[in-house]
C-alpha cells in the first residue's frame, strides 16, 4: 500500500510531469563512471557490483522529519547511556529495568571491557537506526538500532551531487534540506574525541563489500585511510607507519570492522586485518575507536525489547518513536500471548542475525508449530515474538512504469558533541512487488531520501 | 593536536604505481598506434619487435589482429592488464585523488572491458591515449593533496626512464632527467638518498632506476626511537 500523496510529494510529480525522462540513465553513467559500487564474491568470484537507484525519492515533510529526528536523537542518547551503564555500574539491571540474562546472553556482551571509559562517554559514534513507516497507524516504527558498523550511508552522498547536476529543476523550486554537512559533522565527531593525533578510517581493505564508503568516508573527512598492517601499537599508543619511515600516533580510528576482527590478540587469532594490542591502546584510553567495542550488546534482539524504557530510566523522557510490538516469553503474559497467537507473529532467535533464525507463524506446519511452542517453553530467553507490520509501500520506477515497493528508511546518526540526524538517509526498496527484503544483498536498490519544506 | 593527513606504507606504493601504470599505458598505447601504422605497409613483423623489447612474444595475422593482441592478448604487457593495474592502484588511493581523474580512469577501463569481443579501432586507441594526458593533467591540478600528486608523478617519471631504456636504450635522456626526478623523491621524503646514475649497460640503468623508490618509501620498520608523535 502507497501512503496517499503528501503536498511536498505533489509538488515533486508536477516538476517530474515537465523533465526529460531522458537524462535518467544519466544516475547508471554516474554511478558506473564514479564506480559507486558495492563488492561481493559470488561462486569463487570477485564481482563490483553498481546499487540500482530509483530517482523518485523518499520525501518526508519538513514538520515529520523533525519528529523523527527528535525520537531518533533520544533513542542514541538513552542507547549511548546504556552502554555506558552496561560497561560499568550496571544500575539499569540493579533497578530492575533489565534483566541481568538478557545482558549476559547477549553475543556482542564483552564483559573484558568491563569498566573501560571511552574518550568523552562516547560509544555509539556513527548509528544507522531502520525505521519503516507502518500503514495501519500511520506512525514510523523502530526495526533496528545498528550500533556497531552500520553502512550505506556513502549511496545517498554520492547520488545526491549526481542528482543536483542532472535535475536542478527539484532544487530550484523545493526547499529539499543539504546533505553537505555530514562529513564536516563526522570529522567534528572525530575530532572531539581524538586524543591527539590523526583521524584514521581503519578498512579491512579493497575486498571488503563496503570498500567504496571506507574511502569515501576517508575522503570527506580528510582522514587517513588505513589497513590494519599500516597501524602499530606501542606502549599502548596507536601509530600509523607513515611512507617515510615516521610513526605518527593516531588518536581516533572510525574502525569499518567487526570487534571479531579488530585485535588478533583478544578476538579471533586468525584476523589479518586487525591490529595487534590495539585493544590494550583503547583500554589505557589512547586512542577513540568509533564505534566502541562490546556495543553489539545494544543492538542485540533481546535487549532492543528495553529500549523505550532505556529513554525513560536515563533520560526521563517519554520515547517519541515505538518499537514495532514485541514480546519476551520470558515475561509470563507475554508468553502467554506469544503461544495463543503464534501463528499471527514472527518468532526470531536472539542468536541469529542477517536473516536467520527468523520464522514467520502463519507459515509453519502443525508439526513445526509445536516444536517451536515446545522450544520457547523449554527456554523462553532464546526467543522473541514482534508483529508482523504491514509497512507502506513507495512509488518506484521500474522499467518505466511507476509501481509499488516495500522500503525502508536508515537513518544516520552522528553522536559527537551534539547528536545530529543527517537530513535524509538511506531509502532501500525491495526489487520484486511484495517482497519485504530490502537489503542490497537480496538485489534490492535504493533512493534519494528528501526532507522537504513547502 | 595535529589532524592533518598521513600517507600509509601501502597507500605511497599504490600511488607510485598508479602513476607508474598509468604512463605505461599511455607509452605503450603511443607505440602501439604507431607501430600498427608500420604493420600496415610497411614492415609486418614490427609489432613483433616491439613486443619483443618488453620482453613478450607475440603473434598476429593482420594489423587489426596485432592491436587486438595489445590490448587483449595474453601477456602482462596487454593495455588491458595494464589499465586494469592502474584502476587497481586507483581505486585503493581514490580518497586522495580528484574525483574527475579517477573517473576518467574507470571510464576507460569500462571501456575497454566491454569491448572484449569487439573489434578494436585505432580511432578510439588514440581517443584513449588523450584521455590518459588528461588524467594526468587532472591529477597535477589537485592542489589539495600535492604530496599525494608527487607520488603519482614520481611514478609517472620512473616508468618513463623505464620504457625509455627498454624501447629506446635512451641512457641520455635518462642522465639529462635524473636531477629533476631525484628533487621530486626529496621533497617526498627528506631523508632521501641520490642513486647515482652511472650506467655500464641498460640492465644496469634499469636497475637503478628501479631501485629509487626504496629509497623514498621505507618498508622496513624503524626502532621505537625513530618514531615520533
Amino acid at each position: 500500500m502507497i501512503e496517499s500523496i503528501s503536498p511536498e510529494l505533489q509538488k515533486f510529480y508536477d516538476i517530474f510531469e515537465e523533465i526529460d525522462k531522458g537524462k535518467i540513465s544519466e544516475f547508471k553513467d554516474f554511478l558506473e563512471a564514479n564506480a559507486v559500487n558495492f563488492n561481493l564474491f559470488k561462486d569463487g568470484n570477485f564481482i563490483e557490483r553498481s546499487f540500482p537507484f530509483d530517482m523518485i525519492p523518499r520525501i518526508i515533510p519538513k514538520d515529520e522529519f523533525d519528529h523523527l529526528e527528535a525520537g531518533i536523537i533520544q533513542r542514541v542518547k538513552a542507547l549511548n547511556a546504556f552502554l555506558n551503564d552496561i560497561y560499568g555500574e550496571q544500575r539499569i539491571i540493579a533497578d530492575g529495568i533489565v534483566p541481568r540474562e538478557y545482558v549476559d546472553s547477549a553475543v556482542g556482551f564483552l564483559p573484558e571491557f568491563m569498566n573501560v571509559v571511552p574518550p568523552q562517554m562516547i560509544r555509539t559514534h556513527i548509528s544507522g537506526i531502520d525505521l519503516v513507516k507502518d500503514s495501519v497507524s500511520g506512525e514510523w516504527v523502530i526495526l533496528e538500532d545498528n550500533l556497531r558498523v552500520p553502512s550505506g550511508v556513502s549511496y545517498p552522498l554520492s547520488i545526491r551531487r549526481a542528482f543536483r547536476h542532472t535535475y536542478p529543476e527539484f532544487f530550484e523550486s523545493m526547499k529539499i534540506s543539504k546533505l553537505k554537512q555530514y562529513g564536516d559533522q563526522l570529522k567534528a565527531a572525530m575530532d572531539y574525541v581524538n586524543t591527539g593525533g590523526l583521524n584514521v578510517v581503519l578498512t579491512p581493505g579493497r575486498y571488503n563489500s563496503a570498500y567504496y564508503e571506507h574511502s569515501y568516508l576517508a575522503k570527506i573527512t580528510g582522514s587517513t585511510l588505513a589497513l590494519g598492517e599500516d597501524l602499530v601499537v606501542e606502549n599502548d599508543e596507536v601509530f600509523l607507519r607513515s611512507y617515510d619511515g615516521k610513526h605518527q600516533r593516531v588518536g581516533a580510528i572510525y574502525r569499518r570492522l567487526d570487534d571479531d576482527f579488530l585485535d588478533p590478540e583478544v578476538f579471533h587469532p586468525e584476523s589479518l586485518i586487525g591490529v595487534p594490542h590495539l585493544a590494550s591502546a583503547y583500554r589505557a584510553g589512547n586512542v577513540a575507536i568509533m564505534n566502541s567495542i562490546g556495543n553489539g550488546v545494544a543492538d542485540d534482539k533481546g535487549i532492543y525489547y528495553f529500549v523505550p524504557q532505556m529513554v525513560k530510566y536515563y533520560l526521563d523522557e517519554e520515547p517519541l518513536l515505538k518499537n514495532a510490538p514485541t514480546y519476551l516469553p520470558y515475561y509470563e503474559k507475554d508468553r502467554e500471548y506469544v503461544l495463543a497467537n503464534i501463528d499471527t507473529l514472527v518468532i526470531k532467535d536472539v542468536a541469529e542475525a542477517g536473516g536467520y533464525g527468523v520464522l514467520f507463524g502463519n507459515r509453519l506446519s502443525p508439526e513445526q508449530r509445536e516444536e517451536i511452542i515446545q522450544m520457547i517453553i523449554d527456554d523462553p530467553r532464546r526467543f522473541i515474538a514482534q508483529e508482523v507490520i504491514e509497512f507502506y509501500d513507495l512509488p518506484c520506477m521500474i522499467n518505466g512504469e511507476i509501481v509499488p515497493r516495500k522500503a525502508d528508511l536508515r537513518a544516520y546518526v552522528i553522536c559527537g558533541e551534539e547528536v545530529s540526524v543527517s537530513m535524509g538517509g538511506l531509502t532501500r526498496f525491495a526489487m520484486e512487488e511484495g517482497n519485504y527484503l530490502v537489503n542490497s544483498s537480496q538485489g534490492g536498490g535504493f533512493k534519494d531520501t528528501w526532507v522537504v519544506e513547502l | 593536536m595535529t589532524n592533518s593527513m598521513a600517507i600509509s606504507v601501502n597507500t605511497a606504493q599504490r600511488l607510485y604505481w598508479l602513476g607508474r601504470y598509468v604512463q605505461r599505458a599511455e607509452t605503450l598505447l603511443r607505440e602501439l598506434v604507431s607501430s600498427y601504422d608500420y604493420v600496415i605497409d610497411r614492415d609486418t613483423d614490427d609489432g613483433r619487435k616491439l613486443y619483443a623489447k618488453l620482453g613478450v612474444d607475440i603473434d598476429y595475422v593482420n594489423a587489426l589482429d596485432f592491436l587486438k593482441q595489445g590490448i587483449y592478448g595474453d601477456h602482462g604487457s596487454s593495455i588491458e592488464s595494464i589499465i586494469t593495474w592502474a584502476r587497481e592502484n586507483a581505486i585503493e588511493t581514490r580518497h586522495l585523488l580528484d574525483e574527475r581523474g579517477f573517473a576518467t580512469l574507470n571510464k576507460i577501463y569500462n571501456h575497454i572491458v566491454a569491448g572484449r569481443d569487439g573489434r578494436v579501432s585505432p580511432t578510439s586507441l588514440e581517443e584513449m591515449i588523450d584521455d590518459f594526458a588528461l588524467i594526468l593533467g587532472i591529477f597535477s591540478s589537485e592542489l589539495e593533496r600535492p604530496r599525494a600528486y608527487h607520488f603519482i608523478r614520481l611514478g609517472q617519471q620512473i616508468e618513463r626512464f623505464d620504457l625509455i631504456l627498454r624501447l629506446y636504450q635512451g641512457v641520455d635522456f635518462v642522465t639529462s632527467e635524473w636531477e629533476t626526478m631525484g628533487a621530486i623523491a626529496k621533497g617526498l621524503n627528506e631523508h632521501y638518498q641520490p642513486v647515482e646514475f652511472s650506467a655500464s649497460s641498460i640492465g644496469d640503468a634499469l636497475e637503478k632506476v628501479n631501485s629509487v623508490i626504496d629509497r623514498v618509501i621505507m618498508v622496513t620498520l624503524p626502532t621505537a626511537s625513530q618514531t615520533q608523535g
